[in-house]
């Protein structure tokens, strides 16, 4: 009897149950009344989401954050329930109304709901409104709104986070786009600075500040109509009390003014001229930058700024800038030695062989000679830059010019506005006016010329490479800029024993001869060391002689025969071909038998960077391995594209090959022997005023001007800065402190560039070089 | 310091104390009286530290372990995870040797300390790794499980039938029984995890009731019902039991009592019937050894994972109370733990043999059938107390569930379908499609 009573109990007790447990109602809890007694309790909640979703490929769960007025909750829908949302396309989004059932979770100090049953999920949407940027704030949280503008930045502070500025013309506000992987309805379109986008998104803040948090991929639409950003402008009409604001103007180029920054441009629309200030990283990106030139009407949107009393307009963006209509240019024919200062301001043509060329701080200069005449040929740097092939530009390139004529103390020059503007259109040998070293005396300072010798010894300095040339005749220093030791084909080859040529100017200092070569073109190899011994005599005269390709009479009388049609390049090579003292290696082939030899890497990809306290260690690798390139401080110093060892960089190294801790590295000696052949994504570096320096800035890179207020020292070195926009602190690790110019203290002013960082909250800039720190 | 250690030592020698008093009532599980700490800390949050109501139900569980094998022999088992000492524990009973079982359980437990002993260093490494491991393959694991304990079961039958129909009858009574207990418990273990039968206040005892009704109930109602009369029972000064026994019962069980306590829905009942199969154990000494080592093992392992840095894994029913106030967060706390573990076990042995006597003084002058009436109404009240009549309706609903493998001769193991069968299904996404079968969703 118990037996079957026991059926019937168990059968009809669960049937009784399950009618109960079909008509009960699940329970709606309020978030802020859940407590600890709760846990397992299958619940209802009803809500706002409060963050956008994050969905976590490798374990496939979608998180979710609910609130309800009276505290917030995360929402857990593990494999099957996380995949079902998703391929229903019920993914909720920040703002949207929801209703959920699921089992609840509380521990000591946390609590979530486990989302059991999907299909109970009711996702209640809400209707945005249209609101323009001024009107966010933070009251209109996670309310969902509609806004039209411009994206002015894009960038991803980190993996998973997307953030674009987003501008209209009554401010700018930061657009969150949620991970790509938890983006419902298929990810983010493709997206470019400058857009028109309209971004409907719930109101969210951070750090105070209201941002748009867009969750959904169909809610951010690039569209087709411009959206205005910035009020349309006369020239004239702008004053420093538009300072901080954007304005659009447009109007001729009346005066190109280039600086070492960048060029400002006088535009004017017929109201009068205000600055267009295009800073130098924005000008080369501009695709028509060669129509920037007088005469050219030009649509401009940027920032209004007052700089010295003056009002520029400063772009941000290629975008910003449009060449409405090109300059008609008036360019006259001369032949140089008609040139005089009556001519100053006219564009002219010209032709001539170039026999002089020297770098300064703002560009190039050579001498132009075409035979009547000669001329200074002035290249900045952005031109010089620009070229498509500067490397061409030697001594004895024959040139075709358009430039403005200008004046220097009293001397004339032709200035090309662009690099279109240069044209090589061949190569004569200029005559060596070579002498034995011993020949060389004080009477020569002043004049170029040509040296030949063994490198008898190196020494490097913050500046460059002073090398001891020595022919047996006598001794003289060489002394080689570090610009132009960087722009060396071979560096590597420049070592002790090595026979050289050289073209430079003979100076002195400290009593002391010296030969300055001007470019990189000046200097050549003919002969390694150990190849030297072998064969001495065959390079040490080595060089371009009568053989050359060229024409004699172009060769003796270069500038007498500018139409000859001399070959490019160099003529005849040295007799005897050096052969290379350093090896060159695959990475996977270095070993810990190469330790102690100097070894060149190709091109290796930086995989890492890792800072210590006296250089920064960056793994490099090249497909057959990878290794460590350490970059001591001192060398880091000295590498002038430092800012682009980033990882995805294509560098190629020489050095000497270490073992530390098991581990092989590969050290270079020498900043130039550091080469970035291709740099990885990094920000633009951007000069900016202190006060437009905000969080989000993290990880860009800078440089700001300003005086510095206070410094503090404990082996590292704190400077706060101030531009009058603001304060700032520039920390300068241990490492970078002995390289730092030498009196910094409170009223100096200094202009630093590095990486915006937060440290405990604070924001500073770290400049990764001694070097980055400059008294202007 | 030295202060707070003896503080925490002093909590867990404490909650065994109480926990060997509270385990010699039959049918008690020491759940139910931490739900009632967890209801009581609760609502006077912060009064008790929370490392120390940690520890005193860390001594609650070690007593609970060692010492609920007094009412598993003397008076009925009342656990799913004792069912395997029944036997031979009654065994032994009959045979007037029920304190050496009772010793034999304990050597076991004393066994399953050292294994946790000897596991305490490696657990911050290696279960971490483990659980990233097993993670996504619970789902077969536990399918894998339910699947082994149902194709297991044997026919029965005397074979003495008329018919051959009767014969199969005969033969499938039990096993059905089995089947028929699984669905059932299953079904229950749904209506439980979809709904709120119990109030939204105390959902962290939801599964009370249903544990109540699958165990406790259907052996205190086999008590009442049983005429079955206890021998006088003789107290031996020493036990048959080789080191060679010890090592392989304590393996064995720890074994069980380990993968028990390491997987969701796997009580110690289940881990000990795949360890014991694992094993191949015969001998009844090796058996009731290796089921002492095992609920060691399961109950207090379970408890420990808890406070391994790195894992805080929630297993068994008190670390799912505990967690909603407290979570361990440093290694110091877990190195405390093992410590008044081990203290709390060795007390617990002892107490094991001075309760074991008042057990056998005890069922020497009291009816056990009364014994059983007390307890029932203890755990009505129990359960009406923390669930309410919701509670109370599926505790009668899990009793007449619970009676089946009592009455038809199968393992009662196959009640643990009420957590193996939707855990299972739900890990495979099937459960939501399932609860809709049933009209829950």
């Amino acid at each position: 009897v118990f037996r079957y009573a026991s059926l019937v109990i168990g059968s009809l007790g669960l049937a009784i149950l399950l009618f109960v447990a079909r008509r009960s109602q699940v329970p709606t809890v309020e978030i802020g009344d859940l407590r600890g007694t709760m846990n397992w309790a299958y619940v209802r909640v009803e809500g706002l989401v409060t963050r956008q979703p994050t969905y976590d490929a490798e374990s496939q769960t979608l998180r979710l954050w609910v609130g309800d007025g009276t505290g917030e909750i995360m929402v857990m829908a593990y494999r099957p329930e996380a995949e079902w949302l998703l391929s229903e396309g019920l993914t909720p989004v920040m703002g949207d109304g929801i209703a959920l059932e699921g089992t609840l979770r509380v521990r000591e100090d946390f609590q979530y709901v486990i989302l059991d049953v999907p299909q109970q999920t009711e996702i209640q949407p809400v209707e945005p409104v249209e609101m323009a940027i001024s009107e966010l704030s933070v009251d209109l949280l996670y309310q969902k709104v509609t806004v039209r503008g411009a994206i002015r930045g894009d960038r991803t502070p980190y993996e998973g986070l997307r953030i674009l500025t987003v501008r209209d013309a009554t401010g700018e506000i930061e657009v969150a786009l949620a991970a790509e992987a938890a983006v419902p309805g298929g990810g983010w379109p493709d997206l470019e600075l400058g857009q028109p986008v309209q971004v409907v998104g719930a109101v969210d803040q951070y750090r105070g500040q209201p941002q748009v948090s867009v969750g959904r991929g169909r809610d951010l639409v690039v569209l087709d109509e411009p959206v205005a950003i910035a009020p349309a402008r006369r020239t004239g009409a702008l004053s420093v009390a538009d300072a901080g604001g954007m304005a659009l103007v447009e109007g001729l180029i009346v005066e190109v003014d280039p600086f070492s920054a960048g060029v400002k441009y006088a535009l004017d629309d017929g109201s009068g001229a205000v600055t267009l200030l295009l800073w130098q990283d924005l000008l080369q990106s501009l695709p028509d930058r060669e129509m920037l030139v007088q005469g050219a009407t030009v649509r401009a949107l940027g920032g209004v700024a007052e700089y010295g009393g003056e009002v520029e307009v400063v772009p941000e963006l290629p975008s910003d800038v449009a060449v409405v209509l090109a300059a008609e240019r008036i360019v006259a024919e001369r032949r140089l030695g008609e040139l005089t200062a009556a001519d100053v301001g006219q564009m002219v043509r010209v032709e001539g062989v170039l026999k002089s060329l020297r770098t300064f701080s703002a560009g190039v200069k050579g001498t132009l000679d075409d035979g009547s005449g000669t001329v200074t040929l002035l290249l900045w740097e952005d031109v010089y830059e620009g070229l498509s092939d500067a490397a061409s530009l030697v001594p004895g390139s024959m040139l075709h010019v358009e430039g403005e004529v200008s004046e220097y103390k009293g001397d004339l020059e032709v200035v090309p506005l662009v690099p279109a503007d240069v044209t090589v259109t061949g190569l004569v040998d200029l005559p060596r006016q070579e002498r034995a070293i011993g020949q060389v005396s004080s009477d020569d300072v002043g004049q170029t010329l040509w040296l030949a010798g063994r490198i008898a010894g190196v020494d490097t300095f913050s500046k460059g490479v002073r090398f001891l040339l020595d022919d047996d005749t006598g001794t003289i220093v060489l002394l080689v800029w570090q610009e132009v030791y960087d722009g060396l084909e071979d560096p590597a080859g420049w070592v002790e024993g090595a026979r050289v040529a050289v073209r430079g100017e003979i100076g002195e200092y400290g009593g002391e001869l010296e030969i300055v070569p001007q470019v990189p073109a000046d200097l050549e190899v003919t002969a390694v060391g150990e190849v030297a011994a072998v064969t001495p005599t065959a390079t040490a005269t080595a060089g371009p002689t009568a053989e050359a390709t060229g024409t004699a009479e172009s060769a003796a009388s270069p500038a007498s025969a500018p139409t000859a049609a001399p070959t490019q390049g160099p003529t005849s090579p040295p007799t005897a071909q050096p052969t290379p003292t350093v090896e060159t290696r695959a990475i996977g082939s270095i070993t810990r038998g190469d330790v102690g030899r100097t070894l060149t890497i190709a091109q290796a990809s930086i995989a890492e960077v890792d800072y210590f306290s006296r250089g920064v260690k960056y793994r490099v690798s090249d497909g057959s391995g990878s290794i460590l390139l350490l970059v001591w401080q001192n060398v880091m110093e000295e590498i002038a594209a430092r800012y682009d060892l980033v990882p995805g960089s294509q560098v190629r190294v020489c050095g000497e090959i270490e073992e530390y801790e098991g581990e092989l590295e590969i050290i270079p000696r020498q900043g130039a022997e550091v080469v970035v052949l291709a740099p990885g994504e990094r920000p633009a570096i951007e000069q900016r005023s202190i006060r437009d320096i905000t969080p989000s800035d993290e990880g860009r890179i800078f440089t700001v001007e300003g005086k510095v207020t206070r410094t503090e020292s404990r082996g590292w070195l704190r400077v706060w800065i101030q531009d009058g926009t603001g304060e700032i602190l520039i920390f300068v690790p241990t490492r970078t402190v002995e390289y730092l110019p030498a009196g910094i203290g409170p009223g100096l002013r200094l202009r630093v560039t590095g990486e915006v960082d937060i440290y405990q909250g604070v924001l500073e800039i770290i400049p990764l070089a001694g070097a980055d720190v400059e008294v202007p | 310091v030295i202060g707070d250690y003896v503080a925490l030592v002093g909590a867990a020698l404490g909650g065994t104390v109480l926990a060997a008093f509270l385990s010699c009532v039959p049918a008690l599980h020491i759940y139910n009286v931490a739900g009632l700490l967890i209801v009581l800390a609760a609502r006077f949050e912060g009064v008790v530290p929370g490392e120390v109501l940690a520890l005193f139900m860390l001594g609650l569980v070690v007593g609970y372990a060692v010492l609920n094998t007094i009412p598993s022999i003397f008076f009925g088992a009342p656990d799913d995870s004792t069912i395997f000492v029944v036997m031979p524990g009654q065994k032994y009973l009959m045979q007037k040797r029920g304190f050496e079982a009772s010793v034999l359980t304990g050597v076991g437990a004393l066994g399953g300390l050292v294994v946790l002993l000897l596991l305490a260093p490696f657990a911050p490494r290696v279960f971490p790794i483990v659980r990233a491991v097993v993670g996504p393959h619970l789902h077969w694991i536990l399918g894998g499980v339910s699947l082994f304990m149902l194709m297991s079961e044997w026919p029965k039958g005397s074979d003495r039938g008329s018919t051959g129909l009767a014969k199969f009858l005969d033969a499938w009574r039990s096993l059905g029984a089995g089947l028929l207990t699984f669905v059932l418990s299953g079904i229950l273990g749904f209506v439980l995890f979809y709904s709120n039968l119990v109030p939204v206040e105390m959902a962290f005892q939801n599964l009370l009731p249903a544990f109540v009704g699958l165990f406790a109930i259907p052996w205190v109602l086999q008590n009442m019902l049983s005429r079955v009369r206890i021998p006088r029972q003789t107290v031996g000064r020493s036990v048959d039991l080789s080191p060679a026994m010890v090592a392989r019962g304590v393996g064995a069980g720890a074994l069980g009592g380990l993968f028990a306590a390491f997987f969701p829905a796997v009580t110690g009942g289940i881990g000990g019937f795949l360890a014991g199969h694992a094993t191949a154990q015969r001998d009844d000494r090796l058996f009731i050894v290796s089921q002492g080592a095992s609920k060691l093992v399961y109950y207090v392992g379970g408890f420990v994972l808890f406070f391994v840095p790195g894992l805080h894994l929630t297993r068994g029913g008190m670390a799912s109370m505990l967690s909603v106030l407290y979570t361990p967060h440093t290694p110091e706390i877990y190195w405390v733990a093992i410590g008044a573990t081990l203290l709390s076990g060795a007390l617990a042995f002892v107490l094991l043999l001075w309760l074991s006597r008042g057990a056998i003084w005890l069922v020497s002058r009291v009816e056990t059938r009364w014994i059983s009436a007390g307890t029932l109404a203890v755990l009505v009240g129990v359960v009406l107390g923390f669930t309410g009549w919701g509670g109370l309706l599926v505790a009668v609903a899990a009793t007449g569930i619970g009676l089946l493998p009592v009455l038809w001769g199968s393992r009662r193991m196959n009640c643990m379908g009420v957590l193996l069968v939707p855990l299972t299904l739900s890990l495979v996404g099937l459960g939501p499609v399932v609860a809709g079968w049933l009209g829950l969703v």
